[in-house]
């Protein structure tokens, strides 16, 4: 669905529902700040909503979403110190117009293998997962967060591990060249 | 291993063991735990693995709030209500009138009006309730997911209004002016002051009409009844027949509005089932004996609500994730 000028509420809350955790996951890697990510992912989707008559979306909705998050971010002048940092990368990719932000973002098998993995987790296990390795919440923290007891976080994060095995088995088969060429490698 | 202080080896252990967050004591059990045989180095290896594969994510996956986030913005896209004029013969006047007066900037005295043109204000409550007050006075609750159209002014000698979902109504008494609500199918509620909900949902069997104060009627192509106060009526969507119900003092029918639920000595069963349904989560009970509970609340979230249950019954609160979905079990307290 490339054209976004006739589409209807239910249409724009399923474009919304579906993108809302990557794109926040993408400002967040842009402001490193979750709560800001979250603000400029919906106002985002406020103005598109608004704007929607005028907006034409000429590649796909989805790199048209990262795009505009890409350029909320950077607009954000609080940021100017991250925006300082991201020069040198903006700059690269003026030069390279052909890669879209979409290429951009997926260019890295291992990353979307990883996301793909842990997107297949029951959602309560998922949140528990990124709590842990992604917001370096102790399990005891993650208890009192979510009140469950600190035994359910620990067998929720070994049911999690365990599929993590079975869906990065590739990876995990070739922990070696991994361990040794570390990032290199992707 | 030792079998005098055990603790269970798994790959939870073995990540927090990664993560550095174990205790010294704890960290020297699972450095012992690994050594012990060549099964335990590799799976401490694969899980070690999965730690360093996952540590390679270039953007960081997150949690968010996906429902709560849609809510936010919904709330500030439902602002902009839809404006439709209605199809009228001849526009082509109105039309250039406003084109003129716009283009001399006094669009404020433009005003859709007259006997020909009815401006109709279409309001669509989409995630979150709205309430607006009708041009007459009559205050209007509107559910989620539900639609009212209602013209700028009540011209003539009726106050006619269209409702798709659920809404409460309170109309402002005008004997001189029924106040007259169409539904879908060509069902007709007609009153002159009074307070009532509907739920007409096309995607559902039945209409509902539920008076809370005043006097109603309902009427389909072929049925008609009049509702007094706790009385409902139940119309078959296909039929048009009219059933008319007393109303159970326990329902939830207006929960969506008032927020109010008052539980006096129903099971805690039975109290699990209501919160399931208006909380739209499932909460069950898990702790043999069905007990009764006597309790009311106004206004809260399911969180507090649970709070105060597990609280009062000392049980312990857990959520598991089944298909996909948060559960929320009620459990027996461990002893000791």
């Amino acid at each position: 669905m490339n054209n976004i000028q006739e589409i209807s509420i239910q249409q724009f809350e399923k474009l919304f529902k579906g993108h809302y955790e990557e794109l926040c996951a993408y400002a967040n890697h842009i402001v490193k700040d979750l709560e800001e990510a979250e603000e400029i992912v919906q106002s985002l989707f406020v103005k598109l909503w608004e704007n929607r008559a005028r907006t034409k979306i000429e590649k796909s909705i989805r790199s048209y979403l990262y795009s505009a998050v890409k350029n909320a971010c950077f607009n954000q002048q609080k940021h100017l110190k991250i925006k300082e940092t991201y020069k040198e990368h903006n700059k690269r990719e003026l030069d390279s117009q052909n890669v879209s932000v979409e290429e951009e973002i997926e260019a890295n098998e291992l990353d979307v293998k990883i996301k793909a993995a842990i997107d297949k987790l029951p959602e309560g296990r998922k949140q528990i997962f990124i709590l842990s390795r992604y917001d370096g919440l102790k399990y005891k923290e993650i208890a009192e967060k979510l009140k469950i007891s600190v035994k359910t976080v620990e067998n929720q994060m070994s049911s999690a591990i365990k599929s993590l095995k079975i869906e990065l088995a590739e990876f995990v088969t070739v922990l070696g060249l991994i361990i040794f060429l570390g990032q290199d490698l992707f | 291993m030792s079998k005098e202080e055990y603790i269970e080896i798994n790959e939870g252990i073995l990540f927090a063991y990664l993560g550095g967050e174990l205790d010294t004591a704890t960290s020297d059990k699972v450095e012992s735990w690994i050594n012990d045989s060549e099964a335990n180095k590799s799976s401490f290896e694969e899980t070690k693995s999965i730690w360093e594969i996952t540590g390679q994510v270039k953007i960081k996956p997150v949690v968010v709030d996906g429902d709560k986030a849609w809510k936010k913005v919904n709330e500030e896209i439902s602002d902009d209500k839809v404006v439709k004029l209605a199809p009228r013969k001849n526009r082509t006047w109105i039309g250039i009138a406003a084109a003129v007066i716009i283009l001399v900037g006094l669009s404020i005295f433009f005003r859709p009006g007259g006997d020909d043109s009815i401006s109709m204000t279409n309001l669509q409550a989409k995630n979150e309730l709205l309430e607006t007050e009708l041009p007459d006075g009559s205050l209007i609750a509107l559910n989620t997911n539900s639609i009212i159209s209602y013209p700028e002014n009540f011209e003539g000698n009726e106050r006619r209004v269209e409702l798709k979902g659920e809404a409460f109504f309170d109309v402002e008494r005008d004997e001189t002016k029924p106040f007259i609500i169409d539904l879908p199918n060509d069902f007709e509620v007609r009153v002159l002051g009074t307070s009532f909900n509907i739920k007409a949902d096309e995607s559902e069997t039945t209409t509902e009409v539920f008076v809370a104060s005043g006097k109603v009627e309902v009427s389909t192509k072929n049925d008609k009844v009049y509702l007094e106060k706790n009385e409902k009526a139940i119309i078959d969507n296909s039929t048009g027949k009219i059933t008319k119900v007393e109303a159970n003092t326990s329902n939830t029918d207006l929960f969506w509005k008032n927020r109010i639920l008052d539980f006096n000595g129903e099971m805690i069963t039975e109290v699990c089932s209501v919160l399931t349904e208006v909380y739209e989560k499932e909460v069950r009970w898990e702790c043999g004996e069905n007990l009764p509970l006597n309790a009311s609340f106004k206004d809260e979230n399911l969180e507090s609500i649970l709070e105060v249950i597990s609280a009062t019954l000392e049980v312990n609160r857990e959520i598991i994730s089944e298909d996909g979905k948060e559960v929320e079990i009620l459990t027996c307290k461990e002893n000791g």
